[in-house]
């Protein structure tokens, strides 16, 4: 059996090492009857799903445990968040077979809530102005190669206000849409210059019959 | 946290440094009528991993009037960040600025950290002048085992705490929250009545004397621990065995300044060990002290241990290994043993005897051929240079010893069917410290300390041993404030001005600015240092009674340019001064 446990990173400076280790710790300190590999040096079987990278805070994130014993969903959280650090807190529980399928093979988009400093109602016109769009160019750059994608397809929601931009963008191994990519791409449509932004990634989606689903609930 | 902090977050190294929020730090009091800040200045890697600090936050946290966070030496990078744009350091629980506490506690472990405490101020916009700060200032309060000789930090500092802090520091808390209404000269005169503290201000000419527990049982222990989201260089449980060490080398100082030996019973550390376990969920228990192997009861501990069911899975480390016949067998196997330390110190018996270092080359090889045997694959040795009344034939009897040891390292692995270790060695060169039998002497110059050490290295053939060793010019600085007088103090803010700053980084010292530190205040370390003092000299810590006598330290002097040796005093007291305190049980037996 596995729990899945939805999370909240609220200290956007840790690193997701960091975040794994901590959760390691926090499962010791609570008792919960976590699994452990079979060899010589047998470790914990936690894993996290895409974590966010050291300087975004993340709102959905989540860990993946497998357990040695049956356990209570209700029960299971509140020991864990007993035994949380407070900017870790778990906020959800749920416990699927090991047959289970792995949390990242199911995964399609990701959300975020991107607070922009400066030039945020150009950037919210263009938002508009692309969203309406039904292509759109922009240059990914990853470590080995730089490819030309259309960024609109990748693109499934996007709506701006207050200062904020909101996306969801897509999540997958073939295409990903990172969060700096984007308001760069609208800086650009909007001719200034990128503002420093802080970003939260606030939900990680599957699929199911064309419309998003948490995680955590696929 | 306020914007303006997370921007400078973003571009800084280890951010995870500044941020706070750990499991386990202290919760915040809105009652609580005295607020205090422990500072431990280095980084917070290094400070995490101390457990005096933890032991001392805990004792003050546990006080329902008080209230006591943490903040550490902020990086340069973080340093020029918040100078930058004008932010004041702020402790990581609440992010207060540091400059609204009642009282800034700072621990001194070494002297290296000296410019990183006047930075922290200067940060933190405390002014760096003990005359200077303003009522609403923190009381700025050293311990550590630099304070037994304060004269170096007298001007920066309001007051000073000798000795043992578990019961003194709830004292001070205690003190100052009855103090509260009071102008700061009366605050820090009532402080200068409690017993080990010294408060430059308002002490005439008092003796102080260093305050010290005698029941380590019953003395304040945390029963939980800060768990950091960062490594940091220990990165687990601690438990203190015993403190003190009762071997007598003439060089160390904490082997004189923690004297008795006190040790904690195997019962009293178990249950510790299993409620650190459980409070943190480590896996990873340190078992820390001046020399563990010399624990009394190793195999009691370590059938204790095994009474613990939740100490099952724990892996036991020690800090520096050593081996020798003491090690408790039973203990043994259970330790993590990638590495062991020896430190054979000299490497001539005559020289050996001299700085009473109770090893023979039997006793040295017996070590390294055990470990080497066993599959150990390093063997960490320890030496060093500029010991007084060493002569160049010590010197190159050092070499030969760490060759000799090298080779029957090899030779014992190979007939336990392991393969070679490696060996490294590490030279420091001497620094007198205040009590001890050596505080009377010299520091050899940086020349002298240079071309020893490279006598030694260049004697040594064998392709498995590394040469390490620390920069003379540290040492000679080590030496300034070790035994140096307020005059040293000078040339410590002269250097922190022209930007010294983390002296033990490598990355981040600059000798040039210390040379012209000294130089603008018209000193050098070899008149500091280089001299050697006769028993009438007057020494700045005299006022300090640390319970070692001066009459047993200058007999041990005299004992040592004799090549007379000293027994460890669990055979038998040597009247170290101790035994008139009444502090001491091996004391009785004489
Ligand atoms: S009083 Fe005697 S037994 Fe105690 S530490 Fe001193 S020399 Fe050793």
């Amino acid at each position: 059996m596995r729990a899945i446990v939805e999370f909240q990173k609220l200290d956007r400076f840790i690193g997701h090492l960091d975040v794994l280790r901590s959760f390691q710790r926090t499962i010791l300190r609570s008792r919960l009857p976590v699994a452990y590999s079979q060899g010589f040096h047998p470790h914990m079987l936690v894993s996290l799903a895409s974590p966010t990278s050291v300087g975004q805070a993340g709102l959905a994130e989540y860990v993946d445990i497998s357990l040695a014993e049956f356990a209570e969903e209700e029960a299971f959280l509140k020991r864990l968040a007993e035994a949380s650090p407070t900017v870790l807190p778990p906020v959800r529980c749920r416990t699927v077979l090991d047959s289970h399928p792995k949390l990242m093979a199911m995964l399609r988009t990701a959300s975020y809530e991107i607070a922009i400093d400066e030039h945020a109602d150009e950037i919210a016109r263009v938002a508009e102005t692309l969203w309406a769009s039904e292509a759109y160019s922009a240059v990914r750059v990853s470590k080995t190669k730089t490819r030309e994608i259309n960024i609109r397809a990748m693109i499934h929601e996007l709506s701006a206000e207050n200062g904020k931009l909101r996306a969801r963008v897509s999540f997958t191994e073939a295409e990903t849409v990172k969060p700096d990519l984007l308001v760069e791409t609208l800086c650009k449509i909007a001719g200034v210059d990128v503002p420093h932004t802080k970003i939260t990634r606030t939900g990680l989606f599957g699929e199911y019959g064309g419309v998003a689903v948490p995680l955590i609930d696929m | 946290m306020s914007d303006k902090i997370e921007r400078i977050l973003e571009s800084v190294t280890k951010p995870g440094r500044y941020t706070g929020g750990e499991f386990g730090c202290a919760e915040h009091k809105s009652n609580a009528e005295v607020r205090c800040v422990f500072c431990f200045p280095d980084v917070y890697e290094v400070g995490m991993s101390n457990l005096g600090m933890r032991i001392l936050t805990g004792r003050v946290n546990e006080l329902p009037c008080a209230v006591c966070e943490r903040v550490f030496t902020p990086w340069s990078d973080m340093a020029q960040a918040l100078r930058k744009e004008g932010i004041p350091l702020f402790a990581l629980e609440s992010g207060t600025p540091v400059r609204e506490f009642d009282v800034f506690f700072v621990t001194l472990p070494y002297e290296m950290c000296y410019t990183n405490l006047l930075e922290t101020l200067d940060l933190s916009r405390i002014p760096i002048h003990s005359e200077d700060r303003a009522e609403e200032d923190p009381l700025v309060i050293a311990g550590g085992v630099c304070c037994f000789n304060p004269a170096p930090l007298e001007r920066f500092v309001d007051a000073f705490f000798i000795g043992d802090g578990e019961e003194a520091i709830a004292e001070i808390a205690q003190c100052v929250r009855d103090a509260k209404r009071l102008p700061r000269a009366e605050k820090l005169a009532k402080l200068a009545e409690i017993s080990g503290v010294y408060v430059p201000l308002h002490n005439n000419g008092r003796t102080v004397r260093r305050r010290i527990i005698t029941d380590l049982d019953a003395a304040y222990f945390p029963d939980t621990q800060i768990v950091p989201f960062i490594e940091i260089i220990h990165d687990r449980v601690s438990l203190e065995l015993f403190r003190g060490c009762t071997r007598g080398c003439r060089f160390c100082q904490a082997g004189m300044l923690y004297r008795p030996i006190r040790e904690r019973s195997p019962e009293v550390l178990a249950k510790q060990a299993a409620k650190l376990i459980e409070a943190t969920g480590y896996d990873e228990l340190s078992l820390s002290s001046l020399s563990t192997s010399d624990y009394s009861r190793l195999t009691e501990l370590s059938e204790a241990m095994k009474r613990e069911p939740i100490l099952e899975r724990v892996q036991y480390t020690v800090p520096s290994l050593r081996v020798d016949k003491n090690l408790g067998d039973a203990l043994e196997s259970d330790i993590r043993k990638a590495s062991v330390t020896f430190a054979p110190e000299a490497g001539t018996q005559r020289l050996r005897d001299a700085i009473n270092k109770g090893v023979t080359e039997e006793d040295a090889v017996y070590a390294i051929t055990f470990a080497a045997a066993s599959g150990i694959s390093t063997i960490k040795l320890y030496a060093m240079v500029g010991l007084p009344t060493e002569t160049e034939e010590d010197i190159d009897g050092l070499a030969a010893l760490i060759n000799k040891l090298a080779y029957e390292a090899k030779a014992a692995a190979k007939g336990g069917g392991h393969r070679t270790p490696k060996v490294s060695v590490s030279i420091a060169p001497f620094v007198p410290k205040p009590f001890t039998p050596f505080q009377w002497s010299a520091q050899q110059t940086f020349d002298t300390l240079l071309a020893r050490i490279y006598r030694v290295k260049n004697q040594i053939t064998n392709k498995n041993v590394t040469v390490h060793w620390h920069d003379p010019k540290l040492s000679r600085l080590e030496a300034v404030f070790a035994v140096g007088g307020r005059e040293a103090g000078g040339v410590l803010e002269a250097a922190w001005r022209g930007g010294a700053v983390f002296d033990g980084w490598p990355e981040l010292w600059k000798p040039a600015v210390w040379d012209e530190a000294f130089k603008s205040c018209g000193l050098t370390p070899a008149e500091l240092v280089s001299n050697e003092k006769d028993v009438s000299a007057a020494l700045p810590w005299d006022f300090i009674d640390a319970g070692v006598s001066k009459e047993f330290l200058w007999s041990e002097y005299q004992r040592a340019v004799k090549g007379e040796t000293t027994p460890d005093c669990r055979s038998g007291c040597m009247m170290c001064g101790l035994e008139q305190r009444k502090v001491c049980a091996n004391a009785g037996d004489c």
